[in-house]
């Protein structure tokens, strides 16, 4: 067994959560979804045993009112064309770079103690959306099961028909570009712009020191 | 509509309600509850925790507006 511990040493919770919703996803027949779990379970796989040593360099952080223009810009495609559309796809895998670029920066150190509120914040969050997840997979077998999906509604189920309205579709992907910015933290204020530029600023002045040094070093016999 | 199926609402709403104010409690009482911003500063620092994030996001938006 020391075997397995070592294999599974360090992983994150998130893998076997991916590899059972890969199975899910596979199980109902719904394949591009198995196939954009399993991309980033392979890719999370790649981080984790450090097989993949990529990096975009410091965190990007943007002025809200590019964010603003970007997200108007999205939401006005979906809300001129009809749902499920070329143009909605173009969108979304669009969005799809920006978002490996905005994953994939160089590690910071994280100046947050892990103390009684968040730990509280956390276990909350995680735990309701756990429970989420559960009464949504349980809506969806049940409703499978009694082909009823009246009396058993999945998310899907109750919001897809709002979605066939432009304006919905609209104020949806507003929500969720918005829910996006939060959770890269690419909008983190002036200060901390000011304090990224800084770090690239003196990254970009480091450089120019060590070619300077190199330049140097040939010159001298 | 079956009366049960009221249950099936509540056990969507309750959970968003819950976080509704355990995202207030957070603004309001930083001593019982972090803040939404930490606690998301705190799930992603770690690189893999972002890569499983972000693809969920994603993934939300494929499903609801592409898929």
């Amino acid at each position: 067994m020391l075997w397995f511990k070592n294999l599974v040493s360090g992983m994150n919770l998130w893998l076997p959560a991916f590899a059972v919703n890969i199975l899910f996803q596979f199980l109902r027949h719904a394949y591009v979804d198995g196939i954009i779990f399993s991309v980033a379970s392979v890719l999370m796989i790649l981080e984790w045993k450090k097989l993949l040593p990529l990096s975009f360099g410091a965190r990007p952080v943007f002025r809200l009112r590019w964010i603003i223009l970007v997200i108007i810009a999205c939401a006005t495609v979906l809300y001129v064309n009809p749902r499920h559309s070329v143009q909605d796809t173009w969108v979304l895998l669009a969005v799809l770079p920006i978002a490996v670029l905005l994953v994939y920066y160089d590690e910071e150190h994280l100046n947050i103690s892990y103390d009684k509120p968040l730990r509280r914040s956390f276990r909350s969050y995680m735990g309701l959306g756990i429970f989420l997840a559960v009464v949504e997979l349980a809506a969806y077998v049940i409703s499978d099961r009694v082909h009823n999906s009246e009396d058993f509604p999945t998310v899907s189920f109750l919001v897809s028909p709002t979605l066939e309205h432009p304006e919905v579709r609209f104020i949806f992907l507003v929500i969720w570009m918005a829910m996006g910015v939060g959770l890269m933290q690419v909008l983190r204020g002036r200060k901390v712009v000011e304090a990224v530029v800084h770090v690239g600023e003196v990254g970009a002045a480091k450089r120019d020191l060590v070619m300077h040094a190199d330049d140097d070093s040939e010159v001298q016999p | 509509m079956k009366p049960s199926t009221y249950i099936w609402y509540a056990l969507y709403l309750l959970p968003l309600i819950a976080m509704f104010v355990i995202w207030w409690l957070g603004r309001i009482k930083p001593h019982l509850f972090a803040r939404v911003s930490t606690v998301v500063e705190f799930v992603m620092a770690k690189r893999t925790t972002r890569i499983a994030v972000v693809t969920v996001w994603w993934w939300l938006g494929w499903h609801f507006f592409s898929d």
